[in-house]
């Protein structure tokens, strides 16, 4: 019995040697997916530099002996392709994975119009139209929720929002109900950029329009869309960019690109976009690329730990004002002056710190939800509307633009 | 063939253990129980402490600047406010409750700090005293909530802080908006960036926290009665012990922590996030129970409990000094907590 007992500890004590080997192989073999630890090519390797360990200068990611120190990634070789939820690091297959995007689509269509078939409302009438939104979780998705039902009430007409609480199912279900509870119009914001397909040639059957506002879907017979110019802004904000370097004459700028979610379509436009004209200017080290959920928090968390993998670095780009500012606070609290910072969508918070110079620029991004009603009703009214079209008049906004007051929050 | 194998080994084994010498078996038949349980006791400390360092010096070898001081103090920051919350997880796990509220909670008690402040005409220590006052005068009052739905109402814990994490949610977008909020610079800020010598002040306060937990749950009588309610409730009732009232105290507690680690992400962001730390409770019951607190009560340490915040956070930080894409690492991170906690409860099996 005892003997027996006691000699049941060493099949655990392999279990454990087993399990503990398990991880050092799955940590080595992350290690080996991560283009840093990947093996470059002798070109990709710059000059090691002792590297000062927990000091603030600009020095070269450190050079362990064990791993190569970080690859260009203008260098690096082609295979290293979009696995995992990184964007592709050539041009060729940015442009490739680009083009299936609709937000690009959207960007570079054609200008076709449509006029309602349908039912024609008089002036004097007052349609109905339900306003069915992904949440109400972002300042941009209130803003929209606002400027719906306040020009709703400026045109006469009733606007019904719902917003489905972040949650796809519960989109769909507000679907359906729409179409039995009746609406002479559906404008949507979807949460998904696929999957309501069914649901939605209901409505084409049963002769309803819907328009999809700032985020579109696919494989489904809209009437008209504005989708908002995910795209256009990472491209202008990257253009901007590389201009910005060229004035200054800096050389290979030390990059992190701070995404929003990966595979989400609007910032693989936008984090894509803008990476398209690093890449293609050729003035740009990219050192790394995380997702930060569009948020502040992990924005810092993600910036406090690049921070510390290459102190080296010059530029962030972060494909939203929220995990910019979540950056700021990392770069701030480090005690860093000299990393400049870019962000997209022009919100409130970031024009005091571009004004006081802690970040250098952002791009609009406005909310369509207003002007859509407005053509939903000259649609509904028998005018011609564009079928598909992105948000236009956005600009980047500066220090400059904002001491002029040229420049407005886009929400 | 396997027979044959075996048959010969066993023996073996046998003869081994006879071939001692009488006395030698006996003094081993009875100074083993002792010995064995405190081998198996270290065995058990060793085995989160174990991962922790193999997990250390994988990255030392494969991450660029791991080991610097900036990168640790780094994830000693970053786990501050989980480590904060987790303190009071502990004490509710060890109750065999759960608290699902603690990320709308640090949201609410975050913004409600910001939304005082934005609201002051200066910001000194008096007004970033109220605000922490706020955030964790309130915090408590919203774990007092939990508990008193669960004791007086009996609405299982899971279902009571379901109720109040949608709940607290909505009360943090009603109030803002869903706009974060700016705190504006001032005294209170210096919680998330300053610095007490090369200590950064939320390492200090998740010290402190953890000192004050200790306290509670090892020095003091209502700490030894959590783990009497958490190994069984009914014997504990029956021993005279008023278990409602420990449970008020213990779901109160988790919402003073969670007011804390609601005034530290506050301070570091420099503003209230109506939307932010969705998902945080699971970070903070994951350190739990990589810690090795049972699930089903009364058993577990709080010290655990920060290496378990630790160990996620430094697993997390290392992958992305490496920059593995995002996909990877999630896959990593589940497997890893998966063997971490696999590990500890094969140890716990041999335990007393």
């Amino acid at each position: 019995m005892k003997e027996g007992e006691l000699l049941r500890p060493r099949p655990h004590r392999r279990t454990l040697v087993v399990l503990d080997i398990l991880i050092i192989v799955v940590l080595l073999l992350s290690a080996a997916c991560s283009p840093v630890a990947a093996p470059a090519s002798p070109t990709a390797v710059p000059a090691t530099q002792p590297s000062v360990a927990g000091q603030a200068t600009a020095t070269s990611a450190s050079a362990a002996p064990a791993s190569p120190t970080a690859a260009s990634v203008t260098t690096a070789p082609a295979a290293s392709g979009a696995a995992g939820g990184r964007l592709p690091d050539t041009v060729g297959e940015l442009e490739a994975l680009l083009k299936n995007n609709i937000y690009y689509k959207a960007a570079i269509a054609p200008e076709v119009m449509v006029t309602n078939k349908g039912k024609i409302f008089g002036p004097g009438e007052k349609p109905r139209i339900t306003f069915v939104l992904e949440g109400l979780s972002h300042p941009h998705l209130v803003r929209d929720a606002e400027d719906a039902k306040a020009m709703g009430q400026k045109l006469g007409v009733d606007v019904r929002v719902i917003s489905a609480e972040d949650n796809p199912d519960k989109q769909l279900a507000y679907i359906e109900n729409t179409l039995a509870s009746g609406t002479d119009a559906l404008m949507m914001f979807p949460a998904l950029t696929k999957g309501l397909s069914n649901v939605l040639k209901q409505y084409n059957e049963k002769g309803i329009p819907y328009f999809f506002c700032t985020k579109g879907m696919e494989d489904v017979d809209y009437t008209a869309s504005v989708l908002a110019n995910y795209y256009g802004e990472g491209v202008g904000m990257g253009k901007w960019i590389v201009d910005y370097y060229a004035k200054k004459g800096m050389k290979n700028v030390k990059t992190v690109i701070l995404r929003g979610i990966p595979g989400d379509l609007s910032d693989d436009a936008r984090s894509g976009g803008f990476k398209m004209e690093l890449l293609k200017s050729g003035n740009f080290q990219i050192m790394a690329e995380q997702p930060t959920n569009y948020r502040r928090e992990p924005g810092m968390k993600v910036m406090e730990t690049l921070l510390a993998a290459h102190p080296d670095v010059q530029l962030v780009f972060a494909a939203s004002d929220e995990p910019a500012l979540g950056a700021l606070a990392a770069i701030r609290a480090a005690g860093r002056k000299d990393i400049a910072i870019v962000g997209l969508d022009a919100e409130k918070d970031i024009f005091p710190e571009i004004q006081n110079g802690s970040i250098l620029a952002t791009h609009t991004h406005d909310p369509v939800a207003g002007p859509m009603i407005q053509m939903i009703v000259d649609y509904l009214q028998g005018k011609p509307i564009k079928k598909l079209q992105v948000t236009q008049g956005e600009y980047v906004v500066t220090k400059e633009l904002i001491d002029a007051g040229k420049a407005q929050p886009s929400f | 063939m396997s027979q044959t194998d075996d048959i010969p080994l066993n023996t073996g084994d046998r003869e081994q253990t006879s071939e001692g010498s009488a006395t030698a078996v006996a003094i081993a038949g009875r100074a083993w129980p002792i010995s064995w349980v405190s081998m198996r006791f270290q065995l058990r400390e060793f085995a989160l402490v174990g991962i922790l360092i193999l997990m250390v010096v994988v990255y030392a070898i494969a991450a660029p600047n791991f080991l610097t001081m900036f990168n640790l103090v780094n994830v000693l920051r970053q786990v501050s406010v989980t480590a904060v919350a987790a303190v009071g997880a502990t004490a509710v796990i060890l109750v065999a409750g759960i608290d699902l509220s603690v990320g709308s909670m640090v949201a609410l008690t975050g913004c409600l700090a910001a939304l005082y402040l934005q609201n002051q005409p200066n910001h000194g220590l008096e007004q970033a005293l109220v605000a922490v006052l706020l955030a964790i005068v309130f915090g408590t009052g919203a774990g007092l909530f939990n508990g008193l739905a669960i004791t007086g109402l009996r609405v299982p814990p899971f279902i009571t802080t379901l109720a109040t994490m949608t709940i607290l949610r909505g009360v943090a977008l009603l109030l803002t908006n869903a706009y974060p909020v700016s705190i504006p610079p001032g005294a209170y800020n210096y919680i998330g960036v300053g610095y007490v010598g090369p200590v950064p002040v939320p390492v200090l306060i998740m010290f402190l926290m953890f000192a004050i937990g200790w306290v509670i749950l090892n020095r003091m009588t209502i700490g030894r009665r959590i783990y009497a309610i958490g190994g069984n409730e009914r014997a504990a009732r029956l021993s005279g012990i008023n278990v409602s009232r420990v449970l008020l105290f213990v779901y109160a507690f988790a919402g003073f922590c969670a007011g804390v680690s609601g005034v530290i992400i506050s301070s570091r962001l420099t503003s209230g996030q109506p939307t932010g730390s969705l998902g945080f409770e699971l970070d903070v019951i994951a350190a739990v129970v990589v810690g090795g607190t049972s699930l089903s009560g009364g058993r577990g340490k709080l010290s655990n409990s920060l290496l378990g915040a630790v160990l996620i956070a430094i697993l997390g930080n290392g992958l992305i000094l490496m920059d593995v894409p995002e996909y990877y690492q999630r896959l990593v991170t589940g497997f890893v907590i998966l063997v971490a906690v696999t590990v500890d409860m094969l140890l716990r099996k041999r335990s007393v």
